[in-house]
């Protein structure tokens, strides 16, 4: 009796971890991180371009294909063009990149079947490097810059030396960012006669006179024009450099 | 042997129903993914307004519906559409209702609407038109038109859809001839010179026309960014009832006639 116990032990256990065995297989086999593609002719392919003033080759970017399963990578060859081919049915999402340059997006690229898209993808501008001085005090022609016409401010600095490359975003509301703004320009670094320090000078501000405006400074490449990011909706800038901001600062629209 | 056995019935039980499961069908066609859109509103005369929020979106397709709304900006986002092709419907309370067929959304990453060119496109929604036509005259080329407004500061100028016919009591869709025109007020009517070149009238004819006013933006420069042009989706051709649609169109006036001139 004893041994037909152990027996009947051991082949149950057997049994179970066999078992175990296939259901570990099936489900494992069955947990896919992506679905099987109905269709893998499809194709994009393009040219980058950079953007003014920016220098440097137009080789070696990634372009990386994000859609509905792995993805797709290829390398820009040294005239900028690229192509990533056997790309199932899908929508897909191009990404241009490369180590000093800022990352540009390209939504809603739709493959069918066997299609061929053709993208071209320009103004690729270069990261750009330096610090936001401290910001003094924003000075209208109200104050005492009679210089100023209506619709230009300068913010005072603590610096006295170089220039910054700086990007502002302007809102009547106090939680103004480069995702929360109204308008944006770009911001020239000014040193004036009689004055000791770095100003920085925003033009063609067209907020009506009597507005409160709030406005923070980022650290951007000012040759970038920007472009739609269709997933965000914003007029975004690739070389923006998030973290690198000033505080917020007011002032009333002369 | 008993719970061997059972064992073995559990796990063929289990096998079977993971096997189901794994099946390709269910997955290899349903994809699925985001809706992603912009859309802006109007006032009845075509004035962007400050607030696209609230605007109910539906995509409806072969068996369900998929509903999201707009935010401030106009930005409204359906998650996970499967793959199909969709018709959208635009509804808020006060607007004109806009539909869009045959929108194809293939899944995976988000299906930007209207679509992806070298221009930026958006829906355009308007509120529904409460202007009337009093009444109406051409002479030679020449267009008047007297508005009764429900507003108390009428716009300069006005959006207005002529029709013509040869035939008295037409219906619009029946027109020989349409013409679009932006009269402009002067001492209390609104006039527009006309161009009817290529009017399919012979001069002589009597001719009979009426009009809606109209709301219809094109496209908009978006405000504080004079380099950015937004170009309108407004209008639709309506399956259905098989003719193009103009949510924008306010209520037929009488019909008028002249003599087509030389």
């Amino acid at each position: 009796m004893k041994v037909q116990h152990l027996i009947s032990f051991f082949r149950n256990r057997v049994l179970i971890i066999l078992s175990g065995f296939l259901l570990w297989g099936l489900i494992s086999s069955c947990g896919e991180e992506f679905p099987e593609p109905l269709f893998t002719n499809s194709v994009i392919q393009g040219k980058i371009n950079l953007g003014f003033s920016t220098d440097g080759p137009l080789e070696d970017f990634t372009i990386t294909a994000s859609g509905p399963y792995k993805n797709k990578t290829s390398l820009t060859n040294s005239s900028g063009n690229f192509l990533i081919d056997g790309l199932g049915n899908g929508t897909y999402r191009l990404e241009i990149s490369k180590e000093g340059y800022g990352t540009k997006y390209e939504y809603g690229i739709q493959l069918f079947g066997n299609d061929t898209v053709g993208l071209f993808i320009d103004e690729i501008c270069e990261r750009v490097y330096g610090e936001i001085p401290k910001l003094l005090t924003v000075e209208t022609k109200n104050t005492s810059y009679s210089w100023l016409s209506d619709n230009e401010i300068v913010i005072t600095t603590n610096k006295t030396s170089g220039q910054v490359p700086v990007r502002v975003f302007m809102s009547e509301s106090e939680k103004v960012s480069y995702k929360n703004y109204k308008w944006t320009n770009n911001v020239h670094s000014l040193y004036r006669n009689g004055y000791d320090n770095l100003m920085l000078m925003v033009h063609d501000i067209p907020f009506y006179s009597g507005q409160k405006i709030y406005l923070r400074l980022y650290i951007c490449n000012l040759y970038e024009s920007g472009y739609l990011d269709y997933y965000t909706g914003l007029w975004t800038f690739s070389t923006l450099e998030p973290d690198k901001r000033s505080d917020v600062m007011s002032f009333i629209m002369p | 042997m008993r719970l061997s056995g059972s064992i073995l019935i559990i796990s063929l039980l289990l096998f079977s129903a993971i096997f189901q499961g794994c099946s390709k069908e269910d997955y290899t066609p349903w994809l699925t993914g985001k809706m992603v859109g912009y859309l802006y509103t109007f006032d009845q005369f075509g004035n962007l307004l400050d607030d696209h929020s609230q605007v109910k979106v539906t995509a409806i397709g072969r068996d369900l519906l998929y509903t999201g709304h707009s935010d401030q900006l106009g930005r409204f986002e359906l998650e996970e559409v499967p793959t199909g092709t969709y018709e959208l419907h635009f509804e808020k309370n006060g607007f004109v209702m806009l539909k869009q067929f045959g929108v194809q959304h293939l899944g995976g990453k988000p299906t930007i609407l209207p679509y992806v060119d070298s221009y930026e496109h958006a829906y355009f929604l308007y509120e529904i038109p409460t202007t009337s036509i009093t009444d109406l005259s051409i002479i030679n080329d020449s267009l008047a038109v007297y508005f009764d407004f429900t507003v108390p500061s009428p716009p300069d100028r006005i959006g207005l859809k002529l029709y013509f016919s040869t035939q008295n009591d037409f219906p619009l869709n029946e027109a020989e001839h349409t013409y679009t025109c932006w009269p402009w007020k002067a001492n209390g009517y609104y006039t527009s010179k006309l161009y009817l070149e290529d009017a399919p009238f012979t001069p002589g004819n009597t001719v009979y026309y009426k009009a809606c006013p109209y709301t219809d933006n094109g496209a908009i420069q978006l405000p504080l960014e004079s380099y950015r042009t937004v170009y309108g989706v407004d209008s639709y051709f309506d399956y259905d009832n098989n003719e193009t649609i103009y949510p924008g169109l306010g209520d037929e006036s009488a019909t008028f006639n002249f003599i087509f001139p030389e």
